[in-house]
């Protein structure tokens, strides 16, 4: 299982290939776990603003196909680390979900500053395009359909993210 | 959905948005209504340059801008700029 931050669940629930939206290629890999503040975000406030993607993300967690948990305080010393960085309230409860549950493994997400914090905590951080490649490297799709869903969220990540993950693919790098 | 503001401006800049209201004939709240949105524009580049760059968190450029991470998502798409 692993956590989803919330740009990136946006990005695969907006893309489709041959008619199946992206997210549902990522379930198809391992289940997803947010936050509730990561439910509220992309969600509730998604839904509030006419977002087709929200309703997506909502159907997919009705169907508890992506689970939906608290994220407790942690002890003092720890949140004032995550103050002095900058994070704010979805931030930290991403981390915080990361250092707390036992049974979730890596955290998706496109924030290069959250990344980086995650991995300071000693936590497994992927990008993207970087659990695209897993999930080939895993067996869960052919590279072709790798390639595919990479070139499907393209528009939504920055320069040289996606085109990194695809020459590693394509087996030139 | 559009506000009213009313403001003071500095003359310099008054002198030139009366220079390019007669130069395309355009009204005066339209000229300053491109120059505030030129600068609106100009910030959002700006954080979303920090944010590419790892300065700040998407959610911390929502809070700058007073918006929602959705809508964030919702801007930066809209002005071609990567989530």
């Amino acid at each position: 299982m692993n956590q989803w931050d919330a740009t990136s669940l946006i990005t695969c629930a907006k893309f489709q290939v041959d008619g199946r939206l992206v997210l549902d290629y990522m379930l198809d890999a391992a289940k997803i776990v947010i936050t509730a503040e990561v439910r509220q975000e992309t969600v509730d406030a998604g839904l509030a603003g006419g977002y087709l993607d929200a309703v997506e993300i909502r159907t997919r967690v009705d169907a508890d196909y992506i689970e939906v948990r608290d994220a407790p305080r942690l002890p003092d010393p720890f949140e004032e680390v995550l103050d002095l960085y900058g994070l704010q309230e979805g931030d930290k409860a991403v981390v915080r979900l990361s250092l707390q549950a036992v049974d979730v493994g890596a955290t998706v997400t496109d924030d290069r500053l959250l990344f980086v914090v995650l991995r300071r905590c000693g936590r497994e951080a992927l990008f993207l395009p970087d659990f695209v490649e897993k999930a080939v490297a895993e067996g869960v799709f052919d590279p072709v359909t790798g390639q595919r869903l990479l070139l499907a969220i393209r528009p939504r990540l920055p320069s040289g993210f996606v085109e990194h993950s695809l020459r590693r693919l394509e087996g030139v790098i | 959905m559009a506000v009213s503001v009313q403001t003071v401006l500095d003359e310099r800049i008054a002198r030139y948005i009366n220079r390019v209201k007669e130069q395309s004939h355009a009204t005066e709240a339209a000229v300053v209504r491109d120059l505030v949105e030129g600068g609106y524009d100009e910030v959002v580049r700006q954080l979303n340059a920090r944010y590419q760059r790892g300065e700040l968190t998407f959610r911390s450029v929502a809070a700058e801008l007073g918006l929602s991470l959705r809508e964030l998502y919702d801007l930066f798409e809209q002005k071609g700029l990567p989530a």
